[in-house]
């Protein structure tokens, strides 16, 4: 590792020595671990190297149970839909694996006009999306004031009873300042994703003197939006840019970091995309850290059980069969109907598939599409939003998230929400599966929380006679 | 003439506004009121937050989870609170316990 590097809480040699510490875990002592994570606590890092060799088909069965199980008794029985937005594409950064990056003369740049991103508002508020989050190249043209006018705009545009009610945003490290910008027009989560957590790859994949080439001011860019007062962070890594293992460790190194700097505030989300072809970039064809599906399928149990109350999110990216098979496992948010090129949801309601966009997605399908698979495994959609309009925010949310709580308020909001969708949105064959579904979830609150259940019903009725935006 | 009810309350409002009035800052102000309430109030939940758009921010609270409706009152500027619980307080006792709590969140607001 070059010299160069600073120190800092991700510590490279220690986590590859645990990694090998942990080779041929005894399967008593994995139990153990597993057990510690159902009763929802987050894992030393010692534990999570010990899960990372595990490879017994058995032992791995039980920990696919135990991860599902985790979401279950945490989030409950729903996922929560949103969709990307891509705003501009301009960036000033050369990311060997990024079709965004500043080289690559074949991608076209453009930044959404007002008139335009309203268009695009629009188009994902007529497919029925609540939820965003918005995504925009590194480029000083990207700033804090620009951010937040596109974050006004988006809260402004309605179309029908279609609103965006929480929009979150992707975007690179910025100073308190700027985030207390972003704040103050009412962001929802702020996500930084690291790329990968292993400084050596870091630095080779992001040349010097890019903005981004900077390990440090990235690391710690979400301390900075947790010090300015935005309480719901992301993290992520892009996997396959280096060894998996190590970059799950780092995930966990990075939550660890966060509750001990910040009272016990974790990441509200953690994202875990997979490295995919894009245009005219050689690397996502080359990488000698491709993630295979069993992997991926392992890493996303493992953070699920290091890191039992944080909200996992797995995109479109993913091939539908892959997230058939994964949602279930821990999986508490995932994106529908989503294009990721400039102006591509309005493209796409003219039935344009755009080519030319910084990766290739991996399922098409549309919203509705999807959240009738999501029924077919008895799954309420939820475009619930109400947390962070009701101060479930930061360490009040993490009161609730931790011991597994949070799913008693999101569990009502997410039917409710779900019976605007159906209502308003989908299609006859999913509104049947959707009913189906929801009278199932519903009957089985009402058993459980008799009085809540009662006032559930009446909301569910105020939706039924036309009220929207309706929320415990 | 106060009842016995009324005494209790009136001296613990003046012993909770003399805590508040010494905190150090204004979010010490808060969480010592919201400490304070949950202390008189057994079973009832208070936090406070500050609206930044769409979004209420949790400043801090105190007080049990009961996960029943909770009332949303404006306080001081973009300042506000939700009250857990709190359906056996009368409307006159509630008035004054509210404007204890703008009390405290103005003094946030100027410590700003």
């Amino acid at each position: 590792m070059s010299e160069r590097i600073k120190k800092d809480f991700i510590d490279d040699a220690k986590i590859w020595d645990l990694i090998e510490k942990g080779h041929n875990p005894d399967p008593r002592e994995i139990r153990e671990i597993i057990a510690k994570s159902k009763a929802k606590n987050r894992l030393e890092p010692e534990e999570t190297a010990k899960l990372l060799n595990v490879s017994d088909p058995d032992l791995l069965e039980e920990m696919y149970e135990a991860a599902a199980k985790i979401k279950q008794d945490v989030y409950g029985n729903r996922i929560v839909f949103f969709a990307p937005l891509y705003a501009g594409n301009k960036c000033v950064n050369n990311c060997k694996y990024c079709g965004f990056r500043r080289d690559n003369k074949e991608i076209v740049r453009q930044t959404l006009t007002k008139e335009e991103l309203i268009g695009e508002v629009e188009a994902m508020e007529r497919a029925g999306h609540k939820r965003t989050i918005l995504v925009f190249g590194e480029h000083p043209d990207y700033n804090a004031d620009y951010i937040s006018d596109v974050l006004r705009t988006v809260y402004e545009t309605k179309t029908g009873r279609g609103e965006i009610r929480r929009a979150n945003i992707n975007y690179a490290p910025m100073e308190v300042e700027d985030y207390k910008k972003l704040h103050d027009v009412g962001i929802g989560t702020y996500q930084i994703f690291q790329e990968t957590y292993h400084h050596e790859t870091y630095a080779n994949l992001h040349p010097k003197g890019d903005l981004k080439s900077d390990y440090q001011y990235r690391l710690y860019g979400l301390d900075r939006a947790l010090q300015a007062g935005i309480d719901d962070v992301g993290i992520g890594v892009l996997f396959g840019l280096y060894d998996w293992r190590f970059e799950v460790m780092g995930l966990l190194y990075h939550t660890i970091h966060f509750e001990e700097t910040f009272g016990g505030i974790g990441p509200h989300t953690i994202s875990f995309p997979r490295l995919e072809p894009a245009l005219n970039t050689p690397f996502t064809h080359n990488s000698d850290h491709f993630v295979s599906d069993a992997d991926f399928k392992k890493l996303i149990a493992i953070i699920r059980l290091s890191v039992p109350y944080t909200g996992m999110i797995l995109t479109a990216r993913e091939r539908p069969e892959i997230r058939d098979e994964i949602i279930p496992i821990g999986i508490s948010q995932i994106d529908a109907g989503s294009r990721i090129g400039i102006g591509g949801y309005k493209e796409a309601e003219k039935g344009y598939i755009p080519e030319k966009e910084q990766f290739q997605l991996g399922d098409m399908r549309s919203l509705d599409e999807v959240i009738r698979k999501v029924c077919d495994f008895g799954y309420v959609t939820s475009f619930c939003t109400a947390g962070y309009r009701a101060g479930r925010t930061g360490d009040h949310f993490m009161s609730l998230a931790k011991p597994g709580h949070v799913h008693r308020f999101c569990m009502p909001n997410a039917m409710l929400t779900f019976k605007e969708y159906l209502l308003d949105y989908a299609s006859d064959a999913t509104r049947e599966a959707g009913e189906k579904v929801l009278s199932k979830e519903l009957n089985g609150y009402k058993a459980k929380y008799p009085d809540k259940g009662l006032l559930l019903e009446q909301k569910l009725q105020l939706i039924e006679d036309g009220q929207r935006d309706v929320y415990m | 003439m106060y009842t016995c009810k009324q005494q209790a309350f009136n001296a613990w409002l003046e012993n909770s506004l003399q805590v508040v009035l010494c905190a150090k800052d204004g979010v010490e102000a808060l969480n010592m009121a919201a400490q304070s309430v949950v202390a008189y109030y057994p079973g009832t939940k208070i936090w406070f937050f500050q609206q930044f758009g769409k979004r209420l921010s949790y400043i801090t609270g105190a007080g049990q989870e009961s996960f029943c409706e909770s009332e949303q009152i404006g306080l001081s500027g973009n300042y506000g609170v939700f009250l857990q619980n709190f359906p056996n307080v009368d409307d006159a006792e509630k008035d004054i316990l509210i404007s204890f709590l703008k009390i405290t969140a103005a003094l946030r607001l100027s410590s700003e």
